[in-house]
């Protein structure tokens, strides 16, 4: 590398000393108070209380985890599916009116969380349209006899609905370029040689996209996992989201030792889906490029 | 047959259409609805802009206006500042260094802004600048970093290296490189992170709630007080929703046409 080129590490200082201040040092304080280390809990000291509780049986932050994760694994299933689906639909089909209509997706890129959530209760509630039509049409058909609850309910329907509305883009945005990026003369070749629309998704655009699509999982997981305003909004007054268990132990209870426990386990979760989708997408990049 | 497979795109084109617009206009007719009879009738009884007139003469909205729209763009300033340094060393360098720093700033959105909130709310308590606005940019920018840094850091490798070369050649230094050469040929770069970072302060809901109540209130904090706090008014929150929905919207669909923003942050997530 020429003299001219190189760069001093010094331009990297603005970025690290805000990582210092803003990550680094919150994390740290998190982790020593899920042990009890914080001026903020009443007679801090190290301990290992919080665990106890979080971990106790019949304790109601276990039951938040297991919501939390089933609920998410749900949202994630069907947007990572959904998502997939109509990435590999675009593909196939090109269909005519897709230039015109490609922003409609992305209405949820730029719409807030918490308005969005606000939005799907309107459709949701008793009266909601979307609660109106679904009970009409389940009532109709024999399927139930009282009407469903779809927001505010215990199942969290409301919230996987919320969070698929957003995620759906997520995966499609995530899945859609690398399917862009398959040769078509290899499908071409495999239509020649007379394989069914389905053979081509099973035999090439899945394996050649499969990455990509693990590392929209784990992204569209860790979105679903960690999110406040879709769980705060449509979710029931029991069982809630974790997220929202921190929130209502900071902000109402002011409980910071069980906010501190709840927030290093809820941390470790994050890294894990967080290291999944770092490692499928290195491996999404370098299945790209050969 | 062919009939068959248009009428499926069609088809496909419909659903799509009525998943992402109907939440939309729910918002739009919850504000204009002036009379609804949520038990017998599915449609408002008289429409008019009533709900949002009186948001907008509202001194307590207005005050939640100022806040946000104050906050949103010195955000997006201060983010694109902090990013212009460290994404001109990871376009220029390829070293294990700004590997290792990429993977750190992406490893930022791994984390669940209500842990990392917590953990600067203790901070801001000690500091004395807990409800103070100006403090918000720095917890705002958390977010918005990863992207803004992608999307500069895009945009300077794709500057031709000879021009710097050259500039260098004649006795420019490094950051009236930068300034002359980079910043000039990167402008849709720096205006798709303007806008996604700006996007980002006015959607950011709990680091605003964690550090910023009681005293500072935003958009987002006043239209969560309408629909979960103790003046439930589904109208009122869905005119005020309007203030923030419309502008993103608008910036997004914009920015879509003429930066092509969220195809070039594809990849990260939110």
């Amino acid at each position: 590398m020429s003299e001219v080129r190189r760069v001093s590490i010094w331009y990297l200082l603005p970025l690290y000393v805000y990582l210092a201040i803003y990550l680094v040092a919150p994390l740290i304080t998190v982790i020593l108070g899920a042990f009890g280390i914080s001026p903020l809990i009443q007679g801090g000291g190290p301990t290992l209380d919080g665990f106890k509780q979080f971990f106790s049986g019949g304790s109601k932050y276990l039951e938040s985890l297991y919501f939390t994760f089933w609920n998410s694994a749900v949202a994630t299933l069907i947007a990572v599916v959904a998502g997939y689906m109509f990435a590999l639909y675009l593909t196939i089909r090109k269909p005519a009116w897709w230039d015109k209509f490609s922003f409609i997706p992305l209405i949820a890129i730029y719409t807030p969380y918490l308005i969005a959530a606000f939005m799907w209760w309107t459709l949701l509630w008793p009266r909601g349209y979307v609660a109106l039509f679904v009970n009409g049409v389940l009532q109709a058909l024999g399927v139930i006899k009282e009407p469903l609850y779809l927001v505010n309910d215990p199942y969290g329907i409301g919230i996987i609905l919320g969070k698929v509305w957003y995620t759906f883009t997520l995966t499609f945005l995530l899945t859609y370029g690398p399917l862009q990026l398959i040769n078509p003369e290899i499908v071409e070749a495999a239509r020649m040689l007379g394989a069914s629309t389905r053979t081509i998704i099973r035999r090439i655009y899945f394996p050649l996209s499969r990455y990509a699509l693990f590392a929209s999982a784990s992204i569209v997981f860790l979105d679903n996992l960690t999110g406040v305003s879709v769980p705060l909004v449509l979710g029931a007054a029991w069982p809630q989201y974790l997220s929202v268990v921190i929130l209502n132990d900071v902000t109402l209870f002011n409980n910071f030792l069980m906010a501190f426990t709840s927030g290093f386990v809820y941390l470790i979760l994050s890294i894990l889906a967080g290291y999944f989708f770092f490692r499928f997408t290195t491996k999404a990049i370098v299945h790209q490029v050969r | 047959m062919k009939n068959n497979v248009k009428v499926w795109d069609y088809i496909v084109l419909g659903f799509l259409a009525i998943f992402y617009l109907l939440p939309t206009v729910m918002a739009i007719i919850y504000a204009l609805a002036e009379k609804w009879y949520f038990g017998t009738d599915l449609f408002p009884s008289q429409l008019g802009f009533g709900w949002i007139q009186k948001m907008i003469s509202d001194s307590y909205v207005q005050t939640a206006f100022i806040n946000s729209y104050i906050l949103a763009p010195l955000t997006a300033l201060v983010t694109i500042l902090i990013s212009i340094l460290p994404a001109y060393y990871l376009a220029t360098r390829r070293d294990k260094v700004a590997i290792i720093t990429e993977t750190i700033v992406n490893l930022t959105m791994a984390f669940p802004a209500i842990v990392v909130g917590t953990g600067i709310l203790v901070l801001y308590t000690f500091l004395g600048l807990r409800g103070n606005m100006w403090a918000l940019i720095p917890a705002h920018m958390f977010f918005a970093i990863p992207f803004s840094l992608r999307s500069i850091t895009a945009s300077f490798m794709q500057v031709p290296k000879d021009l710097e070369e050259v500039a260098r050649v004649f006795g420019a230094t490094r950051l009236q490189v930068i300034q002359k050469v980079y910043l000039p040929l990167t402008w849709r770069g720096m205006l798709s992170a303007f806008i996604f970072s700006m996007a980002i302060s006015l959607n950011e809901f709990v680091m605003t709630q964690l550090l910023g109540a009681p005293s500072v209130k935003t958009l987002t904090i006043v239209v969560y007080e309408l629909i979960r706090g103790y003046a439930i008014s589904p109208p009122r929150a869905a005119a005020v929703s309007l203030f923030i929905l419309l502008p993103s919207l608008i910036g997004g669909i914009l920015s879509e046409k003429y930066l092509r923003v969220s195809l070039s942050l594809a990849g990260g997530g939110r």
